[in-house]
């Protein structure tokens, strides 16, 4: 009986090990990625973000202390008006699937990138492969304003901000060629540098003055020496 | 009898082994906050005030339920935070993004539980940094699932922790910077407090210590 009692004791303490091994611990979906590979060395990848159907508004209506919501903006403010802003998206591929968020960022120009528009970043975070880190000098002041109303509201929504057409490159450098720079990356990004461009392309505009379109990043990345 | 001799002896293994399982000691071994060089800057904030996707419970790591808000299969795991970071210094706020996912070499036998995680941090006038790493929760899941075991509830008993970067995906760095951070290195660690009136949430009060070199 004494054998049968610790023979069930040893099943037991096997069974928890057993399961603990096959237990499915979640895992994001992975798409296969649509890379093309540059014939100088390197890859390019292209991903889509559709506003503003793919915006992400965290916040509360109530903000976290000095940051707030502002539609589907969050935004740091002074006495000033705005001082910082960010967006948050669904990334997609040039197919269409949702593969990961993404967040930019915007601020004041860098003193370094003077006699541009403001300065911005991305944060492309890809669950099944990795996070891409990218900034830039923007072409444009991105950073919202208010409106005739006094409500902030994206720049992709000021009809000022289309007055030199429908498709506005917002990429100025500070990389060569007037890109933006790839800063670095994880895991399947890890090691990769390089540089992006970013357009914005608006399709739609709606009674309310609220419009519709695409966010474009092209990037070109190569593993560092 | 010899059924109720099996079912005992079952049971007894079976909880043994979660013990030895919870009490892995490979998360001893790791048990330790980062290392971090340099002069180092604490931010504060309260986590969960802000956020969509995963809900970061015992039961959103472990894939129960319906603790996730983002529908999309690609980003099912994923979470999106916008937090203030006040400094212990008294310096102005900043404007902060994480984005965080589940990290894909979790394993239950090698007691990695836990994120990556993807930071961008705006001081409006001054510049701004990109970080990049991740934070294993096995220790607080794990002491709390110990104390639901007593029948005490998720209750993580220390009053806060350091959250170690999850094996196999290297140190939290400091990937770029702009501003007054241009060209700056380092790296980071993220600490993590329970607080009772959210008992089975791991956001509590949190903390960044941030370390330029």
């Amino acid at each position: 009986m004494a054998r049968l009692f610790y023979g069930s004791v040893f099943g037991g303490v096997l069974l928890s090990v057993l399961a603990a091994g096959v237990f499915p611990l979640p895992e994001s979906t992975r798409y296969r990625s649509v890379i093309a590979v540059v014939p100088d060395g390197g890859r390019e990848e292209t991903f889509i973000i559709e506003w503003p159907g793919d915006r992400v508004q965290p916040l509360r209506a109530a903000g976290a202390g000095p940051v707030h919501p502002a539609g589907q903006l969050s935004v740091l403010q002074d006495v000033t008006g705005v001082t910082a802003a960010a967006e948050l998206f669904r990334l997609r591929d040039v197919a269409g699937n949702v593969v990961g968020l993404a967040s930019r960022t915007a601020t004041a120009a860098d003193p370094a990138e003077a006699g541009r528009g403001s300065h911005s970043e991305w944060m492309l975070l890809l669950p099944s492969r990795g996070s891409l880190f990218l900034s830039q000098a923007d072409a444009h002041d991105t950073l919202p304003r208010p409106d005739a109303a006094g409500r902030i509201v994206p720049v992709v929504d000021m009809p000022a901000f289309w007055a030199g057409g429908e498709r506005q490159r917002i990429t100025a450098g500070p990389a060569d060629g007037g890109t933006g720079r790839v800063g670095g990356g994880t895991a399947e990004f890890a090691g990769l540098q390089g540089s992006y461009d970013e357009t914005w392309e608006r399709r739609e505009v709606a009674a309310n003055g609220t419009s519709r379109g695409r966010i474009t990043l092209r990037t070109w990345v190569q593993a560092v020496p | 009898m010899k059924a109720l001799v099996i079912i005992a002896g079952l049971v007894i293994g079976l909880f043994a082994g979660t013990t030895v399982l919870l009490f892995n000691p490979i998360a001893f071994a790791r048990d330790g906050a980062a290392g971090l060089s340099g002069a180092i800057r604490s931010f504060s904030w309260q986590g969960g005030a802000g956020y969509e996707g995963l809900a970061l419970t015992p039961a959103g790591l472990l894939g129960f339920g319906a603790d996730r808000t983002f529908d999309d299969p690609g980003i099912g795991d994923a979470r999106a935070e916008v937090v203030a970071l006040g400094s212990d210094a008294g310096n102005r706020p900043a404007l902060a993004v994480r984005l965080s996912a589940l990290a894909r070499p979790n394993s239950l036998l090698q007691a990695r539980l836990g994120m990556v995680t993807a930071w961008n941090i705006v001081w409006p006038g001054q510049g701004s940094l990109l970080l990049a790493g991740s934070e294993n929760f096995w220790t607080p899941v794990r002491d709390g699932l110990w104390s639901a075991l007593r029948g005490r509830g998720f209750q993580p008993g220390r009053a806060s922790y350091a959250l170690p970067p999850v094996p196999g995906l290297g140190a939290n760095l400091i990937v770029a910077g702009s501003g007054e951070f241009a060209a700056v290195r380092g790296g980071f660690r993220e600490e993590y407090s329970p607080v009772d009136d959210a008992p089975g949430d791991l956001v509590g009060l949190r903390q960044l210590d941030l370390a330029i070199e």
